[in-house]
């Protein structure tokens, strides 16, 4: 049934479909492309201060090698990032559910890291760890722990009344209730943490490259902005913005995936 | 396929045990409840009710009376302030920690990423009882019972509100549990639905011969399924008379409209709107 070209057709026909369900948003941005390039150049607007859409994707297409390079670093640290923010929430918020006292404990520490503005970390986490890949993954950890955290802990807390009476009346350790109940019950939430934390980690892991890194699109960002290289600028925003959007479609994936009964999935 | 699942509950150990013995034996019983706000809340007070092995009873009464509180009670999901609850002779948790006891719900309460099955496996999975093949084919045996066998790969919000309470119907009974405690389980069903669902109750009761708590604020559906129907009111909650069913079984659908029905029914109601006129 698979064969190649069975497949083939299939992925034509998800286009089509997908086309005919997104072109005003398509039709939209292209018209909005048009009508800047169309506006610097009838406004006569400086390129330093505005470049046009044609020249950002040259400059995109000319640079291609350096861009990809120095992306692909900060990619790298903000998904390792993504995964350590999340090894952390997963780890604490089972704590919290196996000890109050832990809970009553940590929460408020977590709320106080929580509000230490990303920027003011990232260059202490340059001094600790140092110019190359680590400081990157802290700061998108940082970034990204804390919705999952309180989405998670949340969700492994959503189970109803009538849920939790009968895993007493089957005698369920509460080992077995994490397992079979509670880690279902929070993956919904999780997920919603996952897709807003996506994000997050390529924030952080670019905010991080600011302070004090050698490679990655932040420091190629820093640059641009201090050559005053608006084309340059542009071309970074741009590209770190696309590697966002798939990072996020891969979490959504995943999302399909994990959720894979009806009505799990939220929002 | 229907005698498979009797077989099992031929097989438990309970059947062995003389026949008229107590299956729940309650006295003195009162639970009362402290208030967020302050204060107590006495949700029961002075029970005294005997079950007999294999009976059918149902506990009708207006909102609030502790009806669902009896049921936590004898499950041991509470303990009482003050009394004893006693299940063949042991208290709750004992009798929990070796035997099984079915308890289903006002809603279906079942686990979304279980498909069916899944959710009928469940206690016997968690309890780590029989074997997976002896699991899978009590399983499929209880939802043969419950008519909904060819639904065993669906999940429950791809079921209608029936089929649902059906399958927490399959899930308390796939282990063989001595006794089974159904708190309005019918309640939030269409009145087809509902006649149906009591039809198919009471054959599998009579299948199974299973003592069974029913709890209800129906009268018609009490006196319909019960031996022995107690009539509760509220504040505090509390058991006010109780009515032995002199009703013929089989009980036929039809039998809702016959006069001796009728006549009893209205006893009931009587019972439930002037607690002074009391006993039956």
């Amino acid at each position: 049934m698979n064969t190649p070209s069975h497949l083939h057709n299939r992925f034509l026909t998800r286009a089509a479909l997908s086309l005919q369900e997104n072109w005003p948003s398509i039709a939209l941005f292209a018209l909005g492309l048009l009508i800047w390039q169309y506006a610097v150049a009838f406004l006569q607007i400086p390129q330093y201060l505005l470049p046009t859409p044609s020249e950002i994707f040259l400059r995109i297409w000319k640079e291609r090698w350096l861009l990809w390079s120095n992306l692909s670093i900060t990619m790298i640290a903000a998904i390792a990032g993504f995964f350590l923010g999340f090894l952390i929430a997963v780890g604490l918020g089972t704590l919290f559910v196996f000890s109050r006292t832990a809970a009553r404990a940590l929460m408020p520490w977590t709320i106080i890291i929580r509000t230490i503005p990303i920027l003011a970390i990232a260059p202490l986490m340059t001094i600790w760890l140092g110019f190359g890949i680590a400081p990157k993954i802290a700061v998108a950890a940082l970034a990204c722990f804390f919705p999952i955290l309180i989405n998670f802990y949340r969700g492994l807390g959503s189970i109803s009344r009538e849920i939790g009476e009968l895993l007493s009346l089957v005698n369920a350790s509460r080992v077995q209730g994490l397992i079979h109940v509670r880690i279902f019950a929070a993956m919904p939430f999780t997920f919603a943490a996952l897709k807003i934390s996506s994000g997050l980690a390529v924030v952080g892991a670019i905010v991080a490259e600011f302070t004090g890194a050698n490679l990655g699109i932040g420091t190629l960002i820093v640059t641009a902005g201090y050559q005053q290289d608006a084309v340059m600028l542009f071309a970074g925003i741009i590209v770190s913005c696309i590697a966002s959007v798939l990072f996020y479609y891969v979490v959504v994936a995943a999302e399909k995936l994990c959720l894979y009964w009806p009505e799990a999935r939220m929002g | 396929m229907m005698g498979a699942a009797h077989q099992f509950v031929a097989a438990t150990g309970v059947k062995l045990l003389p026949e008229r013995e107590l299956a729940i034996d309650i006295r003195g019983l009162s639970k009362t409840f402290s208030l967020p706000a302050g204060g107590n809340w006495t949700a029961l007070q002075g029970i005294d009710l005997q079950v007999e092995r294999g009976k059918f009873l149902s506990l009708v009464g207006p909102s609030g009376c502790g009806k669902s509180t009896m049921l936590r009670l004898i499950s041991g999901l509470l303990s009482p302030t003050s009394g004893t609850v006693n299940v063949f002779g042991q208290s709750p948790e004992q009798f929990r920690s070796k035997n099984r006891m079915g308890f289903v719900f006002q809603d279906a309460t079942l686990l979304p990423w279980r498909t069916v099955l899944g959710n009928v496996l469940f206690p016997m999975e968690i309890l780590g009882v029989y074997t997976r093949k002896e699991r899978l084919e009590r399983a499929e045996a209880y939802l043969e019972l419950v008519r909904l066998h060819e639904f065993r790969k669906s999940y429950p919000a791809q079921l209608s509100g029936g089929m649902r309470q059906r399958v927490s119907i399959a899930r308390a009974l796939a282990d063989s549990p001595a006794i089974l405690l159904m708190d309005e389980p019918f309640g939030a069903l269409d009145e087809i639905t509902r006649q149906d669902m009591q039809e198919e109750l009471l054959r599998i009761w009579a299948e199974t011969g299973i003592t069974t708590i029913f709890v209800t604020h129906s009268l018609s559906e009490a006196l319909f399924l019960s031996d022995e129907v107690a009539v509760m009111q509220a504040r505090p909650g509390r058991i006010t008379g109780s009515v032995v069913a002199d009703l013929p079984r089989p009980r036929e659908p039809s039998l809702r409209l016959k006069p001796n029905f009728v006549e009893q029914l209205m006893r009931l109601e009587a019972m439930l709107r002037d607690p002074d006129q009391q006993k039956s």
